[in-house]
């Protein structure tokens, strides 16, 4: 492996891997932001 | 920008985990004060109560005897439901609730695990034999409500379920005894 094309990649994939997982970890907090706001709090106070 | 010391990409990546651990952080300290604000505002908790059932003379006497299942009123005001999950029917069919009052529900069972929940509302628990499963809740909405075992139970599994009419705090009137049925509607 070329050491100029290395250093290349190197430079962009940690944003890449922060956009990637980042955009994944968002879509999940996401949903469960939705769920727990329009489903399980409106269903009541139970305990 | 090409010829960067390999110790530069390190730290570069080093850089990106420590703050993605941080944003973990940061999401995991949110989730947990939303849990908890909630339970302290909002009165919504897991239910958790340990207590210990004999599952084979309940049916004979004390809490869980056949005169005593069903929706009772206390002095206080307080109402109480008592519930028996048997294979493969709950003890009574029918729960008569009153709309927007506090509510205790306590079940139990003679024979094997079942579970139960109230569509429509956070009310989920099992009930395992030899113990007591208690959920308070507050039914905000009239109507019928379908209660069926959620826990595989045996063959007949799928045929159990009871109902849950929740009645209108005004016309919901127990008897001289504290005894609400929906058979009053």
């Amino acid at each position: 492996m070329d050491e100029t094309h290395l250093a290349r990649v190197m430079q962009v994939v940690p944003l890449g891997a922060g956009v990637l997982a980042g955009t994944a970890v968002a879509l999940l907090v996401l949903g469960y932001l939705l769920i727990y706001l329009l489903v399980f709090l409106p269903r009541g106070t139970v305990g | 920008m090409t010829e960067l010391h390999p110790e530069m990409h390190e730290r570069r990546i080093l850089g990106t985990e420590l703050l993605w651990a941080f944003g973990v952080g940061v999401l995991i300290a949110a989730t947990l004060t939303m849990i908890v604000f909630t339970a302290l505002t909002r009165d919504i908790n897991p239910p958790s109560n340990v207590e210990r059932i004999d599952p084979k003379t309940l049916h004979l006497s004390g809490e869980f005897a056949e005169q005593n299942l069903g929706t009772t009123v206390g002095a206080d005001g307080s109402v109480t439901v008592r519930v028996i999950a048997t294979q493969f029917m709950f003890v009574p069919r029918c729960l008569a609730v009153p709309q927007g009052r506090r509510v205790t529900l306590r079940f139990t069972t003679p024979d094997v695990i079942h579970g139960i929940l109230i569509t429509g509302t956070n009310v989920n628990t099992m009930v395992v034999p030899g113990f007591v499963s208690q959920v308070h809740t507050s039914f905000t909405r009239t109507g019928d409500l379908l209660m069926p075992c959620h826990e595989y139970c045996g063959l007949g599994h799928s045929e159990m379920w009871a109902t849950v009419q929740v009645i209108p705090e005004n016309e919901f009137k127990p008897g001289q005894d504290g005894r609400a049925s929906c058979a009053q509607r």
